[in-house]
């Protein structure tokens, strides 16, 4: 129940922060971190939930897309990695029985950020291509999605390590 | 049957995310049409109003800019009265005689500040504060003092959503100032202070700085709005036509009021251009 509500205020939250800090942070011209991937990251179930986390990932990537007149980008982007996160997951860290009992202070640091960077960068390229839609200009696209998943990567690493509780 | 539903079941998840990304997809795909990027914008109530409080805060902080924008273009208008000119030779009682003269109003004019600005992506919208209930229409232009910042793309109650010059799917009708010259004006993406006018016949006379100024031929736009001058330009192989680079006047990360202009006749000049196609 306590975890519901965590989840809920986490949705909430990064949206907020989203939309109102990091869409507002101009850091080299054009590039804006996306912390809300930390949602995708941080939600707590998986097996038995994947309908809810698939959905309030959709959800949370429309939120974000009403702010940012941005079509269904956000929400197509987030939902992929909301998908694919535990293969990935088993990939990078190794099959875990259950990701909810799992912190992130458990995880050796360089797994944890290839981790994070695989993720974010699946999102970021996802983003880039949907708002280009054309084969123009791919190499300004690709050194987008490369800075974009640095910023991204570097706040969501931060964050995790300053407001996780440690156990 | 049954194998049906245990295969259906089995990867009910596969279909629930796939349809998500078709929905998400065609959202995206119907946002790229700006005539039709009705569904997902932020000219809501909710929306507008969070970006509403927000913009409170750092309108302090620009207030400095703000207020130096004002006061020249205060200075220009005042430039522009009749006590800053002289008559010379003609008897001014003529043009005011309003026998001699009628004027009639084709633009309104209605000043709104820009309350969430993007201006990083490859298609970027602008959200303002005034809607359909200050008389703001879809396709009414936006320009500020220096520059033409976009179009009406959709609006609210209180909001509505500017669909950006920094956006792949606006151009804009502009022409040089010394010569009647038009092209259209578009956004390359990357650099913001980068924009190309093209189809200028090579007939055309100019050099570097000259200015370039909307054109006549938009219903959306009056003839005149500066919008920038020539940075370079070179002609295309084979083509009769200049590829112009031109350095807008505004920076676009850092506006904060505009003007929404409202063609009053345009309703007719479309009307009358239907009207020739039928």
């Amino acid at each position: 129940m306590n975890r519901n509500i965590n989840n809920i205020l986490r949705f909430i939250g990064l949206i907020l922060i989203q939309v109102t800090i990091l869409n507002r942070i101009n850091f080299g011209g054009f590039i804006n971190p996306q912390i809300y991937v930390l949602y995708v990251i941080l939600f707590p179930y998986y097996n038995k939930h994947k309908g809810y986390f698939l959905l309030s990932s959709f959800f949370l990537g429309i939120s974000i897309d009403f702010f940012m007149n941005s079509g269904g980008i956000n929400a197509f982007s987030l939902t992929l990695i909301a998908f694919f996160r535990q293969n990935i997951f088993n990939m990078i860290i190794g099959k875990q029985d259950k990701y909810e009992n799992m912190t992130f202070h458990e995880i050796p640091i360089a797994k944890a950020i290839t981790y994070i960077i695989i993720l974010t960068f699946i999102h970021a390229t996802s983003i880039f291509w949907l708002e280009n839609f054309s084969f123009e200009q791919l190499g300004t696209m690709f050194v987008r999605i490369l800075l974009s998943t640095i910023y991204s990567t570097v706040i969501i690493y931060l964050s995790l390590s300053l407001f996780l509780k440690k156990k | 049957m049954q194998q049906l539903i245990n295969f259906l079941a089995k990867r009910k998840y596969i279909f629930l995310f796939l349809l998500i990304q078709l929905i998400t997809l065609w959202l995206t795909i119907q946002n790229k049409d700006y005539h039709r990027s009705k569904f997902i914008n932020s000219t809501g109530n909710f929306v507008g109003g969070i970006y509403t409080s927000i913009n409170n805060f750092d309108k302090y902080l620009d207030l400095y800019d703000e207020n130096k924008q004002l006061v020249e273009e205060n200075a220009k208008l005042h430039s522009m009265l009749k006590s800053s000119m002289i008559e010379v030779g003609i008897n001014m009682q003529s043009y005011t005689d309003t026998n001699a003269l009628r004027i009639v109003q084709k633009y309104n004019f209605t000043d709104a500040e820009i309350i969430n600005n993007s201006y990083r992506h490859r298609n970027n919208h602008i959200t303002i504060n005034k809607g359909l209930k200050n008389g703001v229409n879809d396709g009414d232009g936006v320009i500020t003092s220096n520059g033409v910042i976009g179009v009406i793309e959709s609006t609210g109650e209180n909001y509505s959503s500017v669909i950006s010059i920094l956006n792949k799917n606006l151009q804009v009708n502009a022409k040089l100032k010394k010569s009647n010259y038009f092209g259209s004006l578009s956004w390359p993406g990357k650099d913001r202070s980068k924009f190309i006018l093209s189809d200028i016949p090579k007939e055309a006379k100019f050099s570097i700085g000259d200015t370039i100024i909307t054109g006549g031929y938009s219903t959306i736009f009056p003839e005149g709005i500066n919008i920038g001058t020539i940075e370079k330009f070179n002609i295309i192989k084979d083509q009769n036509y200049y590829h112009i680079t031109v350095k807008p006047f505004i920076d676009y990360a850092n506006i904060k009021s505009v003007y929404i202009i409202h063609n009053l006749h345009r309703e007719e000049i479309k009307e009358t251009e239907n009207k020739k196609t039928n």
